[in-house]
């Protein structure tokens, strides 16, 4: 019994840790306090790559390209979530003025930036602009801490997830039904967005006043 | 029965020896056992089934992959074409802004123009506008600067804010039919937002083929996992049940091997089991039924011979001690003819030792009467017999039973159609030993007046004469030795009343036993078969 519990937790040590925000990638970001807000400006390049011709031809085709931010600031050294925040981008070329277009949708409200460059585009796209990712007055100041850092997940085309193929066939016999369910889960996990980055950024803290 | 066969040692390829379970080597090597062929038979067909259908159905998911996959591509491919019409309408839709802007701009311009060479008062630009506004439904906004750098403009902004609606602005500047400038007219249109809604509703229907596309592949894998797995719990089932049936039918073949084996040893005994209903166990129970007439025709056998044996000795004892019985009572008899009589107790003495000898020779006499009559039992001569009449003479010559007069005998009633091939002689004397047996043995156990019936009924395929009395009766240990000869119950009994019986009836080819009688005592039945209409038109009148 105690062995079958030493392996099980040998096993689940890494799961456990992957869980962990303060295990993922560290990607360095800066912090301002603006007002009442304290504000992130991060970069995250590799939601469109280079080389990722069939994602610039997306955008070139017309079709909107949608980037989906979800925001956490964790307490350092803890597991306290403090706040999370979502944050939808949307970069289209419009055919009508020959230029690139930056949608952002935070807290409901859209603004629009164009650029008569893709790469421009695209670069103001991925790049989290002074964005808001907590009240400062939730946060409590020192230099000694506590420290607060940011977990950043980010999806390019979040693809919905697929019909239901059990229940679209149940109709058509129990045994269909049956089977479209043991291929969803022979299937595997499939991909969620056409491309994620997960990262963390570097602790911070608020200065005392 | 079978049970108790199967127990004795009848378990496939076993025997139980005191107690001790050994294993019987079977002479059949491994590979040639009938259950492993079957099995073999049984995967090798349940492999190509499967193999089979697992190769058809991977085609047929190769079909229409393919068909999935061309048709996915077209469906890109058809996005993608949509793609270009829709840069060329939203093309059309500039050129037709911009015709419409350049319209407006030569009418205000030839307004202009016309009133101008009409020396007429220009009207209002701002009322122009407004009324050019009101004529184009999708028009947001105009504005007029003139060289001078006079600007007018009408605009409904309000009911198309920018925030919600897309806008195409079209600048056009106005040059009089003399060439000189008239300004620049600009002109904003509202974009229908259905256009640009319906297009990214292309591009989410591209998205998901392009994730079908991207799926394709894990999908196929996972069909083919599917179906390997249902096949083999399809195949792991079936060898399974075959197992089973295999096992199943084989043991049953070991078992009938197995209790033949013991049958040619000589056990007559054995039994094979009888489980299923299947062709192996009617087999089974034909072969049981086949040692059971064995068995019966063996103890019909043995009996008769014992019985001859025991007919023989007779004889011989008969014929031994015949011969000197008369010399011996003529000699006792001139002793006591011959006493001169001088000694009067000489004399008494002679004569109780004359009538001791006489009464002895008298009983030997008898008991070599039975020894010849068992010894000479006559042979059958079977011919059609009437058994009403056979039990008519009976009554007719024993009515009286005994001389007692509350003894009875009761005849039962006979359907005189009921008859038999039988020696009606023998028959009778069956009968007469039979109720001689039975008052004898009332008699001995003084239970007060003798009752005896005789009945007939038919138990197909037999006729059974059934003897009752109300007598002690046979004990059930000893029923199957009532019928040996000189086994008796009674205390004056030869035993040889009994013996007859059987040994006719057995040259009947019938049977005997003996039962407990409703009347309290016993019940010798004497079953002799029904004859078939061609045995009795082969056997003629008695």
């Amino acid at each position: 019994m105690k062995r079958r519990r030493c392996l099980a937790a040998i096993v689940a040590l890494p799961l456990v840790a992957m869980a962990r925000p303060d295990t993922l990638p560290l990607r360095r970001a800066v912090f301002e306090e603006v007002g009442t807000s304290v504000v992130m400006t991060l970069s995250l390049p590799t939601l469109f790559r280079r080389y990722d011709k069939d994602a610039l031809e997306s955008i070139d085709s017309g079709f909107d390209t949608s980037l989906h931010f979800t925001i956490k600031l964790w307490q350092h050294g803890t597991r306290r979530l403090v706040g999370t925040r979502e944050l939808l981008v949307r970069i289209r070329r419009d055919p009508w003025k020959q230029r690139y277009v930056v949608s952002a949708r935070e807290n409901g409200a859209w603004t629009k930036r164009t650029f008569t460059e893709r790469d421009a585009a695209v670069a103001a796209a991925v790049r989290l602009d002074r964005v808001e990712v907590g009240s400062a007055s939730a946060l409590e100041r020192g230099e000694g801490g506590p420290y607060y850092f940011v977990t950043v997940f980010a999806q390019r085309n979040p693809l919905e997830p697929p019909a239901d193929f059990a229940s679209s066939t149940a109709a058509a016999g129990r045994d269909l039904e049956w089977f479209g369910r043991l291929v969803d889960v022979l299937a595997g996990e499939r991909a969620e967005a056409e491309e994620t980055v997960q990262l963390r950024t570097n602790p911070f803290y608020l200065v005392a006043r | 029965m079978t049970g108790g066969a199967m127990t004795g040692g009848g378990t496939t390829g076993g025997a139980t020896t005191g107690g001790a379970q050994t294993r019987r080597r079977s002479p059949i090597p491994w590979w040639g056992r009938l259950e492993l062929r079957v099995v073999a038979a049984l995967v090798l067909l349940g492999t190509l089934c499967v193999g089979s259908s697992a190769y058809l159905v991977g085609l047929a998911v190769s079909y229409f992959d393919g068909r999935w996959a061309g048709a996915l591509d077209q469906a890109v491919l058809a996005t993608d074409e949509i793609g270009t019409l829709h840069d060329q309408l939203v093309a059309a839709k500039i050129s037709e802004y911009e015709a419409r802007t350049r319209a407006s701009a030569l009418e205000l311009a030839l307004v202009d123009a016309v009133r101008s060479t009409a020396g007429a008062a220009v009207p209002d630009d701002g009322a122009r506008l407004r009324a050019a506004l009101a004529r184009e439904p999708d028009l947001v906004g105009l504005a007029w600067v003139r060289p001078s750098g006079l600007q007018a403009e009408a605009s409904r902004a309000e009911a198309f804010p920018e925030d919600r609606f897309e806008w195409y602005e079209a600048v056009i500047d106005l040059a009089l039919p003399d060439g000189r400038s008239a300004g620049q007219l600009r002109a904003v249109y509202v974009i229908d937002p259905a256009i640009d809604d319906r297009f990214q509703e292309v591009g989410a229907r591209r998205r998901e083929l392009a994730r079908q596309q991207r799926d394709k592949s894990e999908i196929q894998a996972a069909v083919t996992r599917v179906f390997g797995i249902a096949s083999a719990a399809v195949l792991a089932l079936a060898l399974s049940v075959g197992v089973w049936v295999a096992r199943t039918t084989t043991r049953k073949v070991s078992q009938l091997s197995s209790v033949m084996a013991r049958v040619a040893q000589g056990d007559l005994r054995a039994r094979a089991g009888l489980r299923g209903r299947d062709e192996i166990a009617q087999l089974a129970a034909a072969f049981n039924r086949m040692l059971d007439d064995l068995a019966h025709a063996q103890n019909r056998l043995a009996y008769l011979q014992r019985i001859g044996a025991w007919q023989e000795m007779a004889r011989r004892i008969a014929h031994e001690i015949k011969n000197p019985l008369t010399p011996i009572q003529l000699a006792v008899q001139q002793l006591r003819e011959k006493d001169p009589g001088l000694s009067p107790e000489f004399s008494r003495m002679l004569r109780s030792a004359v009538e001791i000898v006489e009464d002895e020779v008298e009983g030997l006499r008898r008991m070599v009467t039975s020894f010849s009559q068992f010894a000479k039992v006559p042979e059958v001569r079977a011919a059609r017999t009437e058994l009403h009449r056979v039990l008519e003479e009976f009554e007719r010559a024993y009515g009286h039973l005994t001389e007692r007069e509350d003894d009875i005998l009761v005849i039962g009633a006979v359907d005189p159609g009921l008859v038999v091939v039988a020696d009606r002689q023998l028959l009778k004397q069956v009968l007469v030993n039979l109720v001689e047996n039975a008052v004898l043995s009332a008699r001995e156990a003084a239970r007060g007046p003798v009752r005896v019936e005789v009945g007939v009924a038919v138990v197909e395929p037999w006729i059974e004469i059934c003897v009752d009395d109300n007598g002690p009766g046979v004990p059930v240990d000893q029923r199957d030795r009532v019928f040996e000869p000189y086994h008796t119950t009674r205390a004056e009994g030869t035993g040889l009343g009994l013996a007859i019986v059987k040994k006719i009836v057995l040259d009947h080819g019938g049977e005997m036993r003996v039962e407990t009688s409703p009347l309290g005592g016993a019940r010798f039945v004497v079953s002799l078969p029904r004859p078939s209409l061609a045995a009795l038109a082969a056997a003629g009148h008695a």
